[in-house]
């Protein structure tokens, strides 16, 4: 007899068509009962919000309905047409959302998108320049959209003009050099001198490597300064913080730090004069793309294929967290307390913990896209901004 | 791997994807309503994420099946045709003796080392040389590879076009980088010291009327210029003709009374006598184009900007879509660049993507798309899609391998 042979669609094919026709199985991930009770609404909720109608030519489509209801998160802001605010261009990506207050947030991203929620509705602030903005350094008085670590543009600064303007390039330390690498994120502790700097240093050579974490502050005569994080030569052969992705704290001199590889560094006297590396682990050699301290101590990190680590009490090992409810890459992670935890990824993924459990929550109104979410930011338990690829969401699409 | 190897993976799949897409297609759906009536106690397609365990494969009703003549299938460790395993295989069947320039036709054949102006690929489990660039095999001779480059007056441009007017020899062509044609194009001049070699010999100041003949710009005799934004020069292939200096325009017409009165480098005066710079543009050098011009266009930003006296410079770019300048002056995707992956600038923002067959399952950028998920056991066809482990199925081309449970209903061969 003839030899045949079928080399069968395994993942790509088959299995989607699966999940898709066993969507109702997927209501076993929802989280517990009290989740409501914290006004942040429940997956399960979400996915029994579905209209009766034939299996979606999808396996993921109980995760994105259409219409958008108060328990699921929807497009806000700029990118929703017609906003009174001004819009933005579908295809910008909007790196980062962070605030101060539910009254007093702030989004930006690509070729000078920058908005601003001032508790009532969105509003596009005109930077002036299509730079692509990486990261917000929201100042007690004032803003800084940073494009790149030289690159800056400030608003509201003592001493500035009206609207966005473009200072000085900051000074810099003779061990940085600007070029090959890459501004992943930052974070300044309230009332902090200094703001850190996640960066991607992008040599291929780890020997040619220099460190991934850096400073910058406003001096006391209006002028940027670049200061050394962690000197190169110490993230080059001594720890592993070359390549970082984000880093978050509870106070200005104790910080926590991620990155490639599962780093994971607590830096002391983060504020001070020479701040101090110390490198845990975090029993993953996948990359981490996010932090979040509570206000409790304890360390959140996310990462690549539905990463998740906790870090608690003094020990020097992160603990896994399983049962996460994904398997795709999550990029951003915020909260306001120990049960109130939000992180979000690629494909439209976002997760929220609510003291005992991730669970997912769905996104209403994109169509077929499954955009990419890159940062989260929230105020309270229910009060919760994710921007991503041409989307700002919020829960209910409430400003 | 190389992205000539991609590409004939790439084709390899295609064909194979051909063989067995209609089966799988036919045999996805009444598998998958097994498996949901069962509530996964099922097992469909051998994939092992919604398998009860390897040995349901033995059982008729759980095993794929071939829609055409009702045939289950098992996981098999065994090699599609075209497909082995190589003393130095990291996985099973992950050599394609068809495509494999380390393996070409058969373990450790390996095809000639590239020479200079030639590669090798295999094709159908032959080596075949591919000419590089400009190279070319005139000759016709495999041993010495792609031994020319066509640049002479024997092959100029292409093999056997011979340059035979010794006025007319094989030169580079002003303007069209890397063509060579015999002789200089619109009545250009061949001057052999000069660079460009072929210069009009009508208004070039250096070689003017002829090679070397190079013109006096204070006249040689003649009445000094009026002043310094006038000099003499190349006209009509004769010295003694009162042109321009740099950034000078001579805008009334008068250019022996007062010579070339306007700068032609500011918004009013761009490049020319009257060219306004539109709202929004400056009049900068462009070092590319050796001219004024109004900056930027629409879309365009401008980067590397700076003044000497009145004369501005700076490029202008897309930060929406350069790569070099992605989002930002300087900011660069290039890092992201590397034998797995490419990038590139999407409405400002770097974006990474694996080459097929590739993929970042761990996220580090340090090691790019890590994983072979043409070929990887645990990762086929996407990242955490595993074969049957303890049947020791093999994955080729993103699959994992079946073979008819039924032995004697055809098994495999190598």
């Amino acid at each position: 007899m003839k030899t045949r042979w079928l080399l069968v669609v395994m993942g790509t094919a088959s299995a989607p068509i699966a999940a898709a026709a066993c969507a109702s199985e997927d209501r076993n991930v929802a989280p517990a009962d009290d989740a409501a009770a914290m006004a942040v609404p429940s997956a399960d909720a979400s996915v029994d919000a579905l209209p009766d109608v034939p299996p979606p030519p999808c396996d993921d489509c109980a995760w994105f309905p259409e219409t958008c209801t108060p328990d699921v998160l929807c497009q806000s802001g700029p990118f929703v047409g017609g906003a009174t605010g001004g819009t933005l261009d579908s295809r910008t990506r909007m790196n980062v959302v962070r605030g101060r207050s539910e009254s007093d947030v702030w989004a930006a991203g690509a070729l000078g998108a920058v908005a601003h929620f001032d508790g009532t509705s969105w509003k596009v602030s005109e930077l002036g320049v299509p730079a692509s903005i990486s990261a917000l350094w929201l100042r007690d008085s004032g803003e800084v959209a940073i494009a790149a670590m030289s690159t800056l543009y400030t608003h509201g600064l003592p001493g500035g003009a009206g609207g966005w303007t473009s200072p000085d390039a900051p000074s810099t330390p003779p061990e940085y050099r600007g070029s090959n690498m890459t501004l992943m994120s930052t974070f300044a502790a309230p009332g902090a001198e200094w703001m850190w700097c996640a960066m991607r240093s992008e040599d291929a050579d780890p020997a040619m490597r220099t460190s991934g974490l850096w400073r910058l502050r406003r001096t006391a005569e209006g002028a940027f300064e670049i200061g050394v994080g962690i000197a190169p030569e110490i993230c080059r052969f001594t720890y592993p913080c070359s390549q970082m992705t984000s880093v978050h704290g509870r106070s200005a001199g104790e910080l926590w730090a991620v990155g490639s590889a599962g780093a994971a560094i607590h830096l002391t006297d983060a504020d001070g004069e020479t701040p101090v590396a110390e490198p845990f682990n975090s029993q993953t050699m996948n990359a981490l793309n996010g932090v979040w301290v509570a206000p409790d101590g304890e360390v959140w990190a996310v990462g690549a294929q539905g990463t998740v680590r906790r870090h608690r009490g003094d020990s020097r090992v992160w603990d896994v967290v399983a049962d996460v409810p994904t398997t795709v890459d999550l990029d951003a992670i915020w909260g306001t307390s120990g049960s109130d935890i939000w992180a979000v990824g690629k494909m439209g993924v976002v997760l929220h913990y609510d003291g005992v459990a991730w669970s997912r929550l769905a996104v209403a109104g994109l169509g077929q896209r499954r955009p990419n979410l890159t940062s989260v930011w929230t105020a309270s338990p229910g009060r919760v901004w994710v921007a991503g690829q041409g989307v700002l969401l919020s829960i209910g699409g409430n400003p | 791997m190389n992205h000539k190897d991609t590409d004939h993976r790439r084709g390899a799949r295609a064909r194979l994807v051909t063989i067995v897409s209609m089966l799988a297609t036919a045999v996805a759906a009444p598998s998958l309503a097994a498996s949901c009536a069962d509530q996964g106690a099922g097992v469909f397609l051998g994939d092992d994420r919604l398998d009860s365990g390897p040995s349901s494969f033995t059982t008729t009703e759980d095993a794929q099946v071939d829609a055409e003549t009702m045939t289950a299938y098992c996981p098999s460790s065994a090699c599609p045709a075209g497909f082995t395993t190589c003393p130095d295989s990291r996985y099973p069947c992950d050599v394609s003796l068809e495509t494999d320039r380390d393996n070409c036709g058969a373990c450790g054949s390996v095809c000639p080392s590239d020479g200079l102006g030639n590669i090798y690929t295999c094709a159908k489990g032959r080596c075949v040389q591919k000419c590089e660039g400009a190279y070319r095999d005139c000759d016709g001779i495999v041993d010495n590879g792609c031994e020319i480059l066509p640049h002479t007056n024997e092959h100029c441009g292409e093999c056997d076009i011979a340059c035979t007017d010794p006025a007319k020899p094989c030169v580079a062509q002003p303007g069209v980088k890397g063509v060579y044609a015999c002789g200089c194009p619109n009545d250009g001049l061949y001057c052999p010291r000069n660079s460009p070699e072929c210069v009009n010999p009508q208004n070039d100041d250096h070689n003017c009327g002829g090679c070397g003949m190079a013109c006096d710009p204070l006249g040689d005799g003649l009445p000094p210029p009026v002043n310094d934004t006038v000099s003499y020069g190349c006209s009509k292939g004769e010295c003694g003709h009162l042109k321009c200096t740099f950034g000078n325009g001579n805008c009334d017409g008068d250019i022996e009374s007062n010579g070339c009165e306007t700068r032609i480098t500011t918004s009013p005066n761009c490049g020319g006598c009257g060219i306004v710079c539109p709202a929004g543009q400056d009049c900068r050098f462009d070092a590319a184009h050796q001219a004024f011009e109004c900056k930027c266009p629409p879309g365009q930003t401008l980067c590397g900007a700076g003044c000497e006296g009145d004369v501005c410079y700076g490029e202008c770019k897309d930060f929406a879509s350069d790569s070099l300048n992605c989002g930002g002056c300087g900011i660069t995707c290039s890092g992201l660049f590397d034998s797995k992956s490419i990038a590139s600038c999407s409405y400002g923002s770097c974006t990474r993507v694996c080459l097929p067959g590739w993929a970042d399952c761990n996220g580090n950028t340090a090691d790019s798309c890590e994983v072979n998920t043409d070929s990887d056991p645990l990762n086929c066809g996407g990242c955490g899609i595993a074969c049957d482990a303890v049947a020791g199925q093999a994955c080729v081309l993103g699959r994992c391998v079946v073979e008819p449970c039924d032995k004697d209903a055809g098994g495999p061969t190598r």
